[in-house]
């Protein structure tokens, strides 16, 4: 389950990106001022990771939370549902959604999100595989929740420049994102590993889209589960 | 949201129940979905229609997030900030009692140190002598109090300083009335716990007090001993005055818990003025000194024997303690107790006994002598 198996899905929107961009992100553009890498440096290495951009000093990681955020908010509101982020310490919950109630305060019916983004999907058998760090599994898995609670991962292009398309027609955001729900799922063996990670199946046919969520929601409203 | 209010431990220390009874006080109303233990609560005030979650248990894995989005709409549909609306909130299933004082020649805010200990010991003493009041009215307490009393000030907590002129706030825990069942039926007949007896002791006893003191004789006093006044409260109220350029006056201000509604109509403040304590500190004096004090332990030494030769009984004085002071006390003793009496003064040795202590223009008197021996000083 390594992030080198490139799936086709991803490998098809990648694509897509490179032939509208003129910038190849296995190629990135040297900097001025550094001709190369040293030679004692891992070079496949290097070239996988992205050189530090105009990005207004966010961190990789950070930019990638942010746009998924982006993301899924413009979907909620085209659903017609709040988001909000919790103002707690409590870090498995990223995105609340709900109903609106009375200036702007949220009620029912509710849903918490864990949002994951990541530029190196894996498939299995035509669904992702996702590696969630097992902490998050845990706190995804308990049945004694008020809201119910859902993973969603983002897929982005690797390279940011194919992340958003604009025209004064549309805005594009790439690619899409998946939900499921771990509720009820048995423990995970910790192992030996330092930061285990449980590698967590998503099916495609559960892309987050506006009627999903809606239909989520018209779940949860009937005293269901997402 | 104040750093305290992002720790999921604090959060989860706000009780369902105490959350239940304030949305109750505050005019929420369960959501008819699920009703009669829907976790939803609505609020329609002008145009907004507002829902809040309670979640039923602490134990659930959601529920300092859930409290925080409580938190916030409450702040939004009350437009009271959160500090306001959590202290609100976390004393819901106290009584809490604030005693406010505005000593003239200080700024608002703070107060003298040493006027600041007598505050707090001040409070204590009138919550105390509402709880021996609540026991048994008597006109004067004596230094060892009722059990039931002694153990309700030890449950008694000191709350934190608030803004404006300086007030003490002393915190006493009641435990919840029990939510009306599916009948919607509460149980009016059963009695109060101790706890809510002595602040209804405490504020009907301030309210006679005001009353009494406004009248100024000893019969206005006599009348309102039965309602919880008595020597102990009057001193606490007229101690918490003592300020060397004076106070613009009391005001002790009680606000229910809200897990345990009180009756409708029941007085909420009670102020009374820097004109009338000179009167109350009066009447603690008269109080202390007309009332007999059951049970006193006497010890001391015999210091004068007097016995007429037709008596059977004879008078000794012995010097003793009374209140922490030394003291002359005269007690008749049978012939029996009287040759021990001669014994110890002859012998120098101290002698103890009980009875019940008076106090005569001049003195002392103990009556009703038991146990008089020598004493076992070791």
């Amino acid at each position: 389950m390594k992030s080198g198996t490139r799936c086709s899905l991803a490998g098809l929107d990648v694509r897509r990106g490179c032939v509208r961009n003129a910038h190849n992100p296995a190629h990135p553009k040297p900097t001025k001022g550094n001709s190369g890498p040293p030679a004692n440096l891992n070079l496949k290495r290097l070239s996988r990771e992205r050189k530090p951009r105009q990005t207004g000093g966010m961190h990789p990681n950070e930019q990638k939370q942010q746009f998924s955020f982006a993301y899924l908010r413009a979907i909620a509101s085209a659903a017609g549902y709040a988001v909000t982020r919790p103002d707690i310490d409590d870090d498995s919950v990223d995105l609340t959604f709900s109903a609106r109630g009375g200036d702007g305060t949220i009620r029912s019916p509710r849903l918490d999100a864990q949002v994951k983004c990541t530029a190196d999907p894996v498939t299995e058998g035509g669904d992702f595989t996702f590696r969630l760090p097992l902490k998050n599994y845990d706190d995804l898995r308990p049945l004694e929740l008020q809201a119910p609670r859902i993973l969603i991962v983002t897929y982005v292009p690797r390279n940011q420049d194919d992340w958003i398309r604009q025209t004064d027609q549309e805005l594009v955001l790439r690619r899409c994102a998946y939900w499921g729900s771990l509720r009820g799922q048995p423990d995970h063996p910790v192992g030996a590993a330092r930061n285990p990670r449980v590698p967590v199946l998503l099916s495609r046919e559960r892309l987050f889209s506006r009627s999903a969520l809606r239909q989520i929601m018209h779940r949860l409203s009937e005293g269901g589960v997402p | 949201m104040t750093a305290t209010l992002r720790d999921p431990d604090t959060l989860r220390s706000l009780r369902p129940l105490e959350i239940r009874r304030y949305l109750e006080a505050t005019g929420w109303q369960r959501s008819r979905v699920g009703a009669p233990h829907s976790p939803c609560w609505t609020l329609r005030k002008g145009k907004s229609d507002y829902e809040v979650l309670v979640p039923p248990s602490p134990e659930l894995r959601d529920y300092p997030l859930r409290i925080t989005e409580l938190l916030h709409t409450l702040e939004v549909a009350e437009s009271r900030s959160l500090p306001e609306i959590w202290q609100d909130l976390t004393l819901s299933g106290y009584d809490v009692v604030r005693v406010r004082v505005q000593p003239k020649d200080c700024e608002p805010g703070s107060i003298k140190l040493d006027q600041g200990i007598v505050l707090v010991q001040s409070t204590r003493e009138m919550l105390l002598a509402a709880a021996c009041a609540a026991v048994e009215p008597r006109r004067a307490y004596p230094t060892r109090k009722a059990r039931q009393a002694a153990e309700f000030i030890q449950r008694v907590r000191l709350g934190a300083p608030e803004r404006g002129s300086f007030v003490v706030t002393a915190l006493s825990p009641v435990p919840p009335s029990l939510e009306p069942g599916a009948d919607g039926q509460e149980r009016l007949d059963v009695a109060e716990p101790f706890e809510r007896d002595v602040m209804l002791k405490l504020v009907g006893s301030l309210g006679a007090l005001r009353r009494a003191a406004e009248g100024g004789s000893t019969t206005d006093f006599d009348a309102v001993v039965r309602e919880g006044v008595s020597a102990n409260l009057c001193a606490a109220i007229a101690d918490m005055d003592a300020a060397p350029a004076g106070t613009e006056g009391v005001e002790v201000a009680l606000s229910w818990a809200r897990t345990r509604p009180v009756a409708a109509g029941l007085p909420r403040r009670v102020l009374i003025s820097s004109g009338a304590m000179p009167v109350i500190r009066e009447a603690a004096r008269v109080f202390r000194e007309t009332t007999p004090v059951e049970e006193f332990e006497l010890t001391g030494t015999v210091i004068r024997l007097d016995r007429p030769d037709t008596a059977r009984e004879g008078t000794v004085t012995i010097l003793g303690f009374v209140e922490g002071s030394p003291r002359r006390v005269t007690l008749q003793l049978e012939p029996a107790e009287y040759a021990v009496a001669i014994r110890a003064h002859e012998e120098r040795l101290p002698v103890q006994c009980a009875g019940v202590l008076r106090r005569t223009a001049t003195s002392f008197r103990l009556e009703g002598v038991r146990g008089f021996d020598v004493a076992n000083v070791t």
